[in-house]
């Protein structure tokens, strides 16, 4: 299978053609990636990349047409992997799954109380090893290419759908009044969520996920009001 | 302090603080209507009446001048923010502290919305010393948040890492001033107090400082 990808015809490359197709364009995207992590989408073009990956660029050019198809592979992997996080958040998986059988509820309830605290710790877990996947998001739009940037913002709206569907959880849960603004809710509710995404990228020392989880866990706590457990 | 010792060519005569003032003015505008980027000398040159010269006796360069805008905008903006802080102690109880200093703050934000817009925008479109400064200038007003959240909540904060609440609380906050700034009529101040007064009195959380921790 490596065989009939090789080039062993190119001269005096480095083992620039040894690998697979498919294992270098994920080596050009991860080096790629490492770029717009350290310096912003402007970092990235054809030859940074491929001198990050230690390659010349016609390899480069052997995986993308060119920097436009480079970014746009990018920023599908890595959206993918976001996306997969979101959908293994509780909330995610609850907003897949059938309704619930209305005839258990306590449970329901306990698991739906627990879940806000539950999507964060996956959340800022996923972002704690991820880094540099996760740093995307926080990138000012401005300084994004068009189609990556709608992409992004693409995300970003299922990252706030993801919070609606938790939200709209845990105001039944306990029972919150429906006139309750959920728009201004949720929006509230993103930039907190989105403010310990950055608090982990920025300093993971002093804000790791487990902290951070704790923190807002017990503001949920102590928010509980009293008539919820029955 | 009015005698100007350089030759500036100042179609005006102002006091070198006043023009100094001035020219700061001008290049708020400037962001307000197209952004940090189109803050240039020339343009805040142009935007003040003056040549390009008068604006270099006053800062180095571009990133200086808005690293000076910054500094002044900030400074005012914490003023604001501090005058808010004891806002939070008159309230009844908890939901009416919180929302009396929130009705406080977006009134504030609203009466400097080109200041506020330009500090809550995303930190990298600007230089990058300037979005250190920003970040410095969250960082105090953390520090502030957090006292007050102690003084509020006095006993049931602990075990609370009232830290990471603040910074909550500020992001909460600066959601809030972003809807505001961004459609007041569809985000006017009353509806965001209205949201926090409803949570906290479906969370039963009105009865008061004194009101027994959840367990």
């Amino acid at each position: 299978m490596a065989a009939g990808r090789t080039r062993g015809d190119r001269p005096k490359r480095r083992y620039s053609s040894r690998l697979p197709v498919e294992q270098r364009t994920e080596q050009l995207l991860d080096s790629a990636l490492r770029l717009v992590a350290e310096s912003g989408f402007g970092a990235v073009s054809m030859h940074a990349v491929a001198r990050h990956s230690g390659v010349t660029r016609p390899v480069a050019y052997d995986c993308f047409a060119g920097r436009d198809d480079l970014l746009a592979a990018l920023v599908n992997r890595e959206q993918a992997r976001m996306r997969a996080v979101f959908a293994g958040t509780a909330a995610g998986a609850s907003a897949a799954a059938e309704p619930a059988a209305p005839d258990a509820p306590a449970e329901e309830g306990a698991r739906r109380r627990d879940q806000p605290t539950e999507t964060l710790r996956t959340f800022l877990t996923a972002v704690r090893d991820a880094p540099d996947t996760w740093r995307l998001l926080y990138t000012p739009p401005a300084t994004v290419p068009d189609e990556p940037r709608q992409q992004l913002r693409a995300t970003r709206a299922e990252l706030l759908a993801l919070l609606r569907t938790e939200f709209t959880g845990y105001a039944e849960a306990h029972g919150l009044p429906p006139d309750l603004d959920t728009d201004v809710a949720v929006h509230l509710l993103r930039a907190i969520v989105e403010m310990a995404g950055q608090r982990v990228l920025l300093d993971p020392d002093r804000y790791p996920p487990e902290r951070m989880t704790a923190a807002l866990g017990a503001v949920l706590d102590a928010f509980s009001p009293p008539v919820s457990s029955p | 302090m009015s005698d100007p010792e350089s030759g500036s060519p100042a179609r005006r005569r102002l006091a070198p603080a006043d023009r100094r003032e001035s020219l700061l003015d001008r290049a708020l505008e400037l962001v307000a209507e197209s952004g940090a980027a189109a803050v240039t000398m020339q343009a805040v040159a142009r935007a003040a009446g003056v040549a390009r010269p008068v604006v270099y006796d006053f800062f180095a360069d571009r990133t200086a001048l808005l690293d000076a805008l910054l500094a002044r905008e900030e400074t005012r903006a914490l003023a604001d923010v501090l005058s808010v802080a004891p806002t939070a102690l008159t309230g009844a109880d908890l939901g009416d502290s919180v929302t009396r200093a929130l009705d406080a703050f977006l009134t504030l934000v609203l009466r400097r919305p080109t200041t506020w817009r330009v500090l809550l925008s995303p930190t990298s479109a600007l230089p990058t010393e300037v979005g250190v400064r920003i970040e410095q200038g969250r960082e105090k007003i953390a520090g502030v948040v957090e006292s007050s959240i102690r003084a509020v909540l006095g006993g049931r904060c602990a075990g609370l890492d009232t830290e990471v609440v603040a910074l909550a609380v500020i992001a909460a906050g600066e959601a809030a001033a972003r809807l505001v700034l961004a459609a007041p009529e569809q985000y006017p101040p009353a509806r965001l107090t209205r949201f926090t007064r409803t949570l906290f009195g479906a969370l039963g959380l009105t009865a008061g400082p004194t009101h027994p921790a959840g367990r």
